[in-house]
């Protein structure tokens, strides 16, 4: 197990410096001078004079060579430099966004187990039921749902309809921001605060519920034909034990992989959700830097995507082992 | 239910345990109904090793899995089957549940798929005393540690804290073994015990299931398609076929006074240890039929080398009749011709038989 | 398995001649009802697409100056937008953008992930480990973050669309046909053309890949669905085609200020990829059924 933790760390270094170099380069090598961006963007012509201020201040002059080299050093330090557009610290402007989108993202994540899990757990127990057909067509649709058009389903639905129809205050949601941004323990919302979030985390959740309930309905039917649960049965065990004691586990298996994996679609989504529902987060934020060419921030904020990324998969690895003694112990089962 | 008659031939008399009167389990698919169980009746008493023996196919898992309520898509058309005078099949799921595990509890084919892979071996012996005897967490463990020793698996303690993967195959059946008695049963059903295990632990673990079984006092139902096995082991046997009896009776009648042609048929397909290098084993011709459409009269005629076709044989189902000894019965028109006829004798193609 | 299992081979399976494997195959994919209906439904986009000026009263780029904002009628079926431009029309031309794209960069990543899947899984060693890392790599970089990335630079317009979503899609398909020719390469007629002295590229493109064929067609088609998704996300994000394309994802995008006051502009367009995309999702299930009985 240990040694396997230090190879997947060891994978971990040179991927994650391939993926910013790459990046790097993508933004200082190829066309559209850096300079010329930040002075005014493509299209206007800059005072000479700007452009070479802007290219001595961010060092723009140097070789390209020593440039990377600069950069890798300040990244290792954990100076993501300032923004192009307002001269705030990256680091800062990566605090304050990464706040949002975590808190974003955990209830979009309990969703995602929550629901995911019960419904394709339940739906695998009840196969053939209506229930079980009603969760198919719905699992396949939201699949094909951009989430952005989802987004404004529900603004229009769960938001802008009643408030045209003036349903009771109670039942309104918003569709913009924070609102008051009041959280207790971190990611409980209090005061009127829940009203913005609640549609951004179901929109940010639906894609990948709806993979994860296909994929646990899928894995607990191949489960519920396994011998074991048959044995447990033999055993003298009722239903409700088999299920919960012999086949939930075996068949979190994928699942759990699947989670990981799909903390990439996650992102892509958070970054489609948090433009839809101006939730300033990490994700909204890189989109606007792009447009704007804003590089540090983008830079800065791609590489704590990457290394957050990196590091949740990591921890579904772990967990991967204890859910399968076969994989904690470094070998699998030869028949 | 009258007194029932003890065969001869049993070398223990013991109380009888489990009592099938014919058995009809039948599946509704949607190409018809697969007649898995047709009728089948035997009784088993503790004390005794009784074999089922027939082809893949022969419904003798489905007979062992309807007894332990295991088939939950399964149709009973049919029949009794009578657990100490209570009747199984009526009883509610409740306490068909309490009979399972704990006083009928079974072995299964493939000790690695039949196996959690996610719980230690312990934890999966243990859990057999937690519910069928109310042991805590602590208790359990022990009383497996003591199980795994029982069943002849070094290092109990560091074996219980293992898992399935960790186990060669012998030592997972032997597992299997030590779960199936942790709660001492009256009766074990061993669904093919020794299919999946290598030749040489084959016999290892048979030798520790008859140990067993005189240790906690209980009957073995031995389900096999392996004569072999059944030669050393068994004290009485059935054979079946497409889901009926062909032949019941104690080992040595149904090796030494065969009177079913498929129990012929299946001795003479069986390598002998003492035979000659020369000696031909003689396969059954053509393939165990559909349950479905099972064959008119005597389900075994179309492969039979004996049938009278057209004839009695596929006309009308031959009855279970007794032969040699009020223990002996077989379902064959033909049986007292069949006393001429030996294993060798099909062997070298002499099958005439007289009149 | 159940206890059913050893009643099965005892009836009779008719053994059915390997010529027939493909119309067995469309003789499954037809009973499917659903995969029915989103290949009926995308035969329709395909039509609309080609024959757009034939079904279109407007040009997507004409604009109505008395009508802005309006909704459907029997003049606009699916309303106006903001500067008085055909709704409708705009989807129908849209369908243009949309499959053009999918396609394009579909058969750009098939291309990349094939190659590099084959040279990968045929040759091993350390060209492997190299293609396998790349894709670590790939997948390292959320793909929409990487989308937008490389779509920033590269200029916004459907060109730099299809490359980034060619670039970006193959790696699945690389481990895919890697997986594929790293059992298919021990068989032993591979082993017998190696013996014959052919190529080696010809043993890869003529005698492994069209065996490796079958979840490639299958993951090709999920393929064309997932780029038309991220499609129209890029083209929602604004780094994709520039107005006044009518790309779907753009014209949601434009239209989100109009939630409340003409959801037409949102509807329509949005609607147009959610059938899209799940018409490709049901053929690919359909495919992926019809392909690999067993599965199912």
């Amino acid at each position: 197990m240990f040694s396997f933790l230090i190879r997947r760390l060891l994978l971990i270094i040179p991927t994650v410096f391939v993926a910013l170099s790459f990046l790097f380069a993508l933004f200082f090598v190829l066309p559209g001078d850096p300079a010329t961006l930040i002075a005014g963007g493509a299209n206007r012509t800059p005072d000479p004079g700007v452009i070479e201020r802007v290219n001595e201040r961010y060092g723009l002059n140097d070789p390209l060579g020593e440039q990377f080299l600069n950069y890798w050093k300040r990244t290792l330090q954990w100076d993501l430099g300032e923004s192009f557009q307002n001269r705030r610290s990256v680091n800062e402007i990566l605090g304050e966004k990464a706040v949002n989108s975590v808190r974003l993202g955990i209830w979009a994540i309990l969703i995602e187990i929550l629901i995911g899990i019960s419904v394709g757990v339940l739906s695998a127990i009840r196969r053939y039921s209506i229930a079980d057909k009603l969760t198919t067509v719905v699992t396949a649709v939201a699949s094909a749902v951009p989430v952005f058009v989802l987004g404004f389903i529900l603004q229009y639905a769960l938001a802008v309809y009643p408030n045209k129809h003036d349903w009771p205050a109670w039942m309104r949601l918003r569709t913009q921001g924070l609102g008051p941004d009041t959280w207790t323990l971190f990611f409980i919302p209090t005061g009127e605060t829940w009203r913005y979030l609640v549609l951004p985390a179901v929109a940010l959740a639906s894609v990948s519920t709806a993979l994860a309930t296909r994929m646990t309905r899928g894995s607990m039917l191949e489960v519920m034909r396994a011998d074991y649960m048959r044995t447990a049965r033999a055993k003298g065990l009722n239903e409700r034990q088999v299920i919960v004691r012999h086949g939930l586990r075996n068949a979190m298996l994928p699942v759990v992989t699947l989670i990981g994996v799909d903390f990439g679609t996650v992102i892509g989504a958070a970054v489609l959700t948090e433009t839809t529902f101006s939730w300033p987060g990490l994700g909204s934020e890189i989109a606007s830097s792009v447009i704007s060419r804003d590089l540090p921030v983008t830079l800065g904020l791609t590489l704590a995507v990457v290394l957050a990324y990196t590091v949740i998969n990591l921890l579904v690895d772990v967990s991967y082992g204890w859910f399968d003694p076969r994989i904690r112990f470094g070998k699998g089962s030869k028949q | 239910m009258s007194e029932p008659t003890v065969p001869s031939g049993l070398s223990r008399r013991g109380e009888l345990l489990l009592s099938v009167e014919d058995l009809q389990a039948y599946f509704d698919t949607d190409d018809g109904t697969v007649k898995a169980v047709d009728g089948v009746s035997f009784d088993i008493y503790r004390g005794e090793v009784f074999a089922v023996v027939g082809e893949s196919g022969s419904g003798k898992s489905v007979t062992a899995t309807t007894i332990m309520g295991l088939q939950p898509t399964i149709r009973i058309a049919g029949g009794s089957v009578h657990w100490k005078g209570r009747d199984l099949l009526a009883m509610s799921e409740e306490e068909h549940r309490r009979i399972r595990g704990g006083e009928i509890a079974m072995i299964f084919q493939d000790p690695l798929t039949a196996l959690n892979p996610v719980h230690t071996v312990g934890r999966q012996i243990g859990e057999m005393a937690r519910i069928h005897e109310g042991l805590n967490h602590k208790q359990a463990h022990e009383r497996a540690i003591e199980m795994i020793e029982l069943v002849g698996i070094p290092e109990p303690r560091k074996r219980a804290d293992m898992y399935p993967h960790e186990f060669s195959g012998g030592m997972r059946q032997r597992a299997m073994i030590a779960m199936a008695i942790t709660c001492k049963p009256d009766l074990l059903i061993a669904d093919e015990p020794t299919t999946a295990l290598d030749v040489t632990v084959q016999a290892q673990v048979l030798d520790v299931l008859l140990a067993i079984k005189d240790e906690i006092d209980s009957a073995i139902m031995l389900i096999t398609h392996d004569l072999g096995v059944v030669a050393g082991l068994a004290d009485r046997v059935m054979v079946m076929y497409a889901g009926r009896q062909a032949e019941i009776g104690t080992a040595a009648e149904l090796f030494y006074q065969t009177r079913h042609p498929y129990t012929f048929g299946l001795l003479a397909s069986l390598p002998r240890l003492d035979g000659g290098d020369d000696e031909e084993l003689v396969p059954i011709d053509g393939s165990p039929p559909s349950l479905i459409h099972v064959p008119s009269g005597c389900a075994f005629h179309p492969r039979c080398r004996f049938a009278e076709v057209p004839g009695r044989c596929n006309e009308e189902r031959p009855l279970l009749r007794t032969v040699t000894s009020d223990g002996h019965v077989t379902a064959c028109h033909f049986a007292e011709r069949l006393a001429t006829v030996t294993v060798e004798s099909i062997r070298t193609g002499r099958t005439e038989v007289g009149p | 398995m159940t206890v059913l299992e050893p009643i099965v081979p005892a009836v009779e399976v008719p053994s059915a001649p390997a010529r027939s494997l493909r119309g067995e195959a469309w003789r499954r994919f037809r009973r499917n009802r659903m995969a029915m209906v989103g290949l009926a439904f995308l035969a329709l986009l395909v039509l609309a697409a080609v024959f757009a000026p034939l079904i279109t009263k407007y040009t997507p780029i004409e604009r109505d100056n008395s009508a802005f904002r309006q909704p459907p009628s029997a003049e606009h079926w699916f309303g106006t937008d903001k500067i008085g431009r055909d709704v409708f029309s705009r989807v129908v031309y849209g369908a243009r953008v949309s499959l053009r794209i999918g396609i394009a960069a579909t058969t750009m990543a098939l291309v990349i992930g094939v190659v590099l899947g084959a040279v990968a899984g045929y040759f091993g060693g350390i060209i492997d480990t190299l293609v396998m890392r790349l894709t670590d790599v790939f997948l390292a970089i959320p793909y929409i973050v990487l989308a937008v990335a490389i779509a920033s630079v590269a200029g916004r317009s459907e060109n730099s669309v299809i490359i980034v979503l060619g670039i970006t899609g193959w790696l699945g398909l690389a481990r895919i046909v890697r997986a594929s020719f790293l059992s298919l390469k021990q068989l032993e007629y591979v082993e017998a053309a190696h013996a014959l002295g052919y190529a080696r590229t010809r043993i890869m493109f003529r005698h492994i890949l069209p065996n490796a064929l079958q979840p490639v067609i299958v993951y090709g088609t999920v393929l064309v669905g997932s780029v038309i998704l991220s499609e129209a996300a890029l083209s929602f994000l604004n780094v994709g085609p520039q107005d006044p394309t009518p790309a779907w994802g753009l014209m949601v995008s434009q239209g989100k200020g109009d939630l409340a006051n003409a959801s037409h502009l949102l509807f329509f367009p949005g609607g147009a990829i959610c059938l899209t995309v799940l018409a490709l999702v049901l053929v690919g299930d359909g495919l992926r059924d019809a392909l690999d009985p067993k599965l199912t």
